[in-house]
């Protein structure tokens, strides 16, 4: 499975095609330090005022910050607001 | 827009625990539970908002994620409308406010006029009226070509009208009619005759046959051109005389003007009276007549409900302020009363001797009797005096 998705970057990347499409990879926009985007999500792992851990297919992503917010959320995309200190991928 | 969406429907606030309160989010998302605002409370206890609608359904999730819902808070319209339930009278109160919008947006509580340049708007206004238009009418009924055609009737001055309602608001828009140019007929006999009194000092006769001379002193109404053009073979022939007579002409006019006047001084003293217009009744909240006792003048303010260019409420709020003022006598220069009347003089000689006259020569003269300055304008001038004139039949 892994080599797959591997391949698949590979081939989104040769492609020049977006990976968020073609891999599976979720898409991480951040407006300022205030406002986070995360497209193409599987769902919340983990949630507090000071972090939050996303699960993006292959990678998780987190967020580290102050009087973090879930604002919205549906099926592919979420919407964290607070203070963004950092992000990192796991 | 999905917030005022959330409102009208109506929306839960909810305090969900478990091990993992987070299990309960994603399992909301995969089940198409749309939720908002989730708040970190600890790490077993979230807050989030879901629509009413879908608590049920989040119920069910939860039991499925191992939570408990603790406490549900409703909000939204849905909650202020079931606390309105039991208030019979409000609800009457409301549905009577809406009951009367609704009435009186099928009214007319404003009627503009515009469009018109020569013919008044309360000359229109009252024409409307008589075809059925004015304040208070019912709108619905109102039908633009009848109504066209009976102002039309009543006021030939207009060539065209439309009535455009919006609310409770006409615009009438008016066209009037072009008048219709006078239509010279070049084959009817006219002779030219003076204008004025004069010394003839330039003569054009372009058709018929001169009766005066360069250098005669004519009389008003005196024959200048006649229209018989004789003939040596045949009977004399009647012509539409045409002619250009310039002649010289004297003017005396006199202006008088009192050297004193009165003027107005405000006391500072001033009374404000109120009333109230519901429709066409007015409601007077003051006793006594609105004649004011002593010197004074009236400003009337008229205010009414609308919403500007939309939508007008038969309610019109009236303020009458009346400034006392005392009247004392002031002397006004002299040189001053003497110019102005000068000037007033000369503008009404210009307008005498047209625009093709010319003053050759003026000089004023001034006298002073009982406080009244009089001035007098005598002036020599050149101007056109020739005037068509019909002969008469025979």
């Amino acid at each position: 499975m892994k080599k797959k998705m591997g391949l698949a970057l590979e081939v989104a990347e040769a492609f020049d095609i977006p990976p968020e499409a073609a891999a599976g990879m979720p898409k991480l926009t951040i407006t300022g330090c205030r406002r986070a985007l995360i497209e193409n999500h599987r769902g919340i792992l983990e949630y507090s005022r000071e972090n939050v851990v996303i699960k993006g297919g292959r990678v998780q992503v987190r967020i580290w910050g102050e009087g973090l917010e879930l604002k919205a959320m549906n099926k592919t995309d979420l919407v964290i607001i607070g203070q963004i200190f950092s992000v990192s991928f796991d | 827009m999905e917030r005022i969406i959330d409102t009208i429907l109506g929306y839960v606030r909810i305090e969900v625990s478990g091990v993992r309160p987070v299990v309960l989010l994603n399992l909301c998302t995969d089940s198409g539970v749309r939720f908002w605002a989730v708040e970190y409370v600890d790490s077993f206890t979230l807050r989030l908002i879901i629509r009413s609608r879908h608590l049920s359904r989040l119920e069910d999730l939860a039991r499925r994620g191992q939570c408990t819902v603790n406490w549900v808070k409703p909000c939204g319209f849905p909650v202020h409308l079931k606390k309105l339930r039991r208030r019979y009278v409000l609800i009457a109160g409301m549905l009577a406010c809406l009951g009367a919008l609704l009435w009186s947006s099928l009214h007319i509580w404003e009627i503009e006029v515009r469009g018109n340049e020569k013919v008044p708007t309360w000359q229109i206004l009252g024409a409307l009226d008589e075809c059925g238009v004015g304040i208070g009418s019912f709108w619905p009924t109102i039908s633009t070509e009848g109504i066209r055609s009976q102002v039309q009737l009543i006021l030939p001055e207009l060539s065209w009208l439309t009535v455009n309602v919006t609310g409770s608001r006409a615009e009438v828009i008016v066209r009037e009619r072009t008048p219709k140019p006078e239509i010279v007929d070049e084959k009817a006999a006219y002779d030219i005759v003076a204008g004025k009194t004069g010394i003839i000092s330039e003569m054009r006769v372009y058709r018929g046959v001169a009766a005066a001379n360069v250098g005669q002193t004519v009389l008003a109404g005196e024959k200048l051109v006649s229209c018989y053009v004789p003939s040596s073979f045949a009977p004399p022939r009647l012509v539409h005389a045409l002619a250009d007579v310039t002649a010289r002409t004297w003017y005396e006019i006199t202006a008088a003007a009192p050297l004193k006047y009165w003027e107005k001084v405000y006391t500072g003293r001033e009374s404000t009276k109120y009333a109230l217009i519901l429709g066409t009744k007015r409601i007077n909240f003051y006793l006594n007549s609105g004649i004011p006792e002593a010197n004074c003048d009236k400003i009337i303010t008229v205010e009414q409900l609308k919403l500007e260019n939309i939508f007008a409420l038969p309610v019109k709020l009236v303020r009458e302020t009346c400034l006392e003022f005392e009247t004392r006598t002031v002397s006004e220069d002299r040189d001053r009363v003497r110019s102005r009347l000068e000037a007033r003089l000369m503008s009404n000689l210009l307008e005498r001797i047209g625009r093709e006259g010319k003053v050759v020569s003026s000089d004023y003269s001034f006298s002073e009797k009982n406080g009244l300055l009089t001035v007098t304008l005598r002036a020599q001038c050149t101007e056109q005096i020739a005037l068509e004139q019909p002969i008469a039949p025979q």
